[in-house]
């Protein structure tokens, strides 16, 4: 292999004219016109304002078209099949027992069921008497709750013949029963002087 | 032809700043930015011939990055110079062309042209001559061919920022932004490629005294 000895300055030189030669090279003639010519064969550029309104504009019909076409909701459908579950016979709706009614029970509409109902031993009726309606908490004397949905007088349960269980039918949720409250009374207390 | 009077005219164009320029673009003039392309046109051409290698398709290079800068005008905020940003895009475009498989099966196609180009390397007609004696000239050939097939060699981060910096254009600033490293990494790039060079051309016999 040859040997070639330069002065230390010479391979620097000969370092940046390579580079040089490489790097420092210009486009061919006719460049601005040919940025251009491709400028003017694009489409033309949209504005800020387009790019922002349009796609919000977009977006804004298929959310009014999706909130329009929404189906409305179905009314819930009863769960037992009629070939899988006997028919019962209908029972009115009792809700309270004869002997906790402090005035005459008020009659109940037929669609209105009370729903499972507990009460708690010892809790007292904060709204008055209890009427038809939802009550806000439990009873002074305790109660068997009715197990069932649809809940079934005492003196009907007794006729019945204990033979066949009870059968559970859901019924269709009709709405949200009307809630009334009495007006609470505040009374002043008294409070005798005390003496020493 | 008549100018518009509120276009930019070529007498004008000289006392305009970038800045001034480029918010005409940014309403639609399309003349103002045509003269931003002839002012910045050498400047985003070497960049990408220092990454791709080849004139031709560091044209093509160029040429898509002002159309990218053309279209993405509106989100040019002046926090920068319109050049530094010009050329982030030149980079980037670069590197993606670089990076293309197309590109890779044209060079893989044409197996007697060199890896960094068609004319990368077409010494005959680039060295400069130098008034010295046959021999010498012949020598000096032969080392500036050594020397460029070197270059292709290094690696990458090194041979950018070396051929980046040889380009007469770009300011390390301008460099650090392209290859997104800092100012003295960029330097020390530099020289280390300059070192790792006359490294491979001592052990190629070429030696300082």
């Amino acid at each position: 292999m040859s040997n070639h000895t330069y002065p230390r300055r010479l391979l620097d030189d000969a370092i940046d004219r390579a580079v040089h030669d490489l790097a420092q090279r210009d486009p061919r003639p006719g460049f601005r016109r040919r940025v251009l010519a491709q400028l003017n064969a694009a489409p033309p550029r949209m504005s800020w304002v387009q790019k922002v309104l349009v796609p919000a504009a977009a977006m804004a019909a298929v959310l009014i078209l999706g909130v329009w076409l929404r189906p409305s909701p179905a009314p819930t459908q009863m769960v037992s099949t009629p070939a899988a579950v006997p028919q019962a016979p209908q029972r009115p709706p009792v809700t309270v027992p004869p002997e906790e009614a402090k005035s005459p029970p008020r009659p109940v509409r037929e669609a209105a069921r009370r729903i499972e109902h507990k009460r708690e031993p010892g809790v007292q009726f904060t709204f008055g008497p209890p009427s038809q309606r939802v009550v806000a908490t439990s009873v002074s004397n305790a109660l068997r709750a009715p197990r069932a949905i649809d809940a079934v007088p005492t003196q009907q349960i007794a006729d019945d013949p204990p033979a066949a269980l009870p059968l559970i039918r859901v019924a269709p949720i009709e709405g949200p029963a009307e809630i009334t409250l009495k007006p609470i009374e505040i009374r002043p207390i008294a409070i005798a002087p005390q003496t020493r | 032809m008549a100018e518009s009077t509120d276009r930019v005219t070529a007498a004008q164009a000289s006392e305009v700043t970038d800045l001034d320029l480029v918010r005409l673009a940014q309403a639609g003039d399309l003349d103002a930015f045509g003269e931003l392309v002839e002012r910045n046109r050498r400047a985003v051409f070497r960049a990408a011939l220092a990454a791709v290698g080849s004139p031709s398709e560091a044209d093509d290079v160029a040429q898509e990055a002002f159309v990218t800068a053309w279209r993405k005008l509106d989100g040019f905020r002046g926090e920068s110079q319109f050049r530094t940003w010009l050329l982030s895009i030149t980079w980037r475009k670069a590197i993606d062309r670089r990076k293309s498989i197309t590109r890779w099966l044209k060079l893989a196609a044409s197996p007697s042209r060199d890896q960094a180009g068609e004319d990368m390397f077409d010494v005959m007609e680039r060295v400069p001559s130098l008034e010295r004696t046959q021999d010498s000239a012949l020598e000096s050939s032969e080392l500036q061919t050594q020397i460029k097939k070197l270059i292709g060699t290094l690696p990458r981060k090194l041979r950018d920022a070396l051929l980046l910096a040889g380009t007469g254009e770009h300011t390390y600033e301008e460099i650090g932004r392209m290859l997104e490293a800092p100012v003295g990494t960029v330097k020390w790039r530099v020289a280390e490629a300059r070192r790792v060079l006359k490294r491979k051309l001592a052990a190629m016999g070429y030696s300082d005294e």
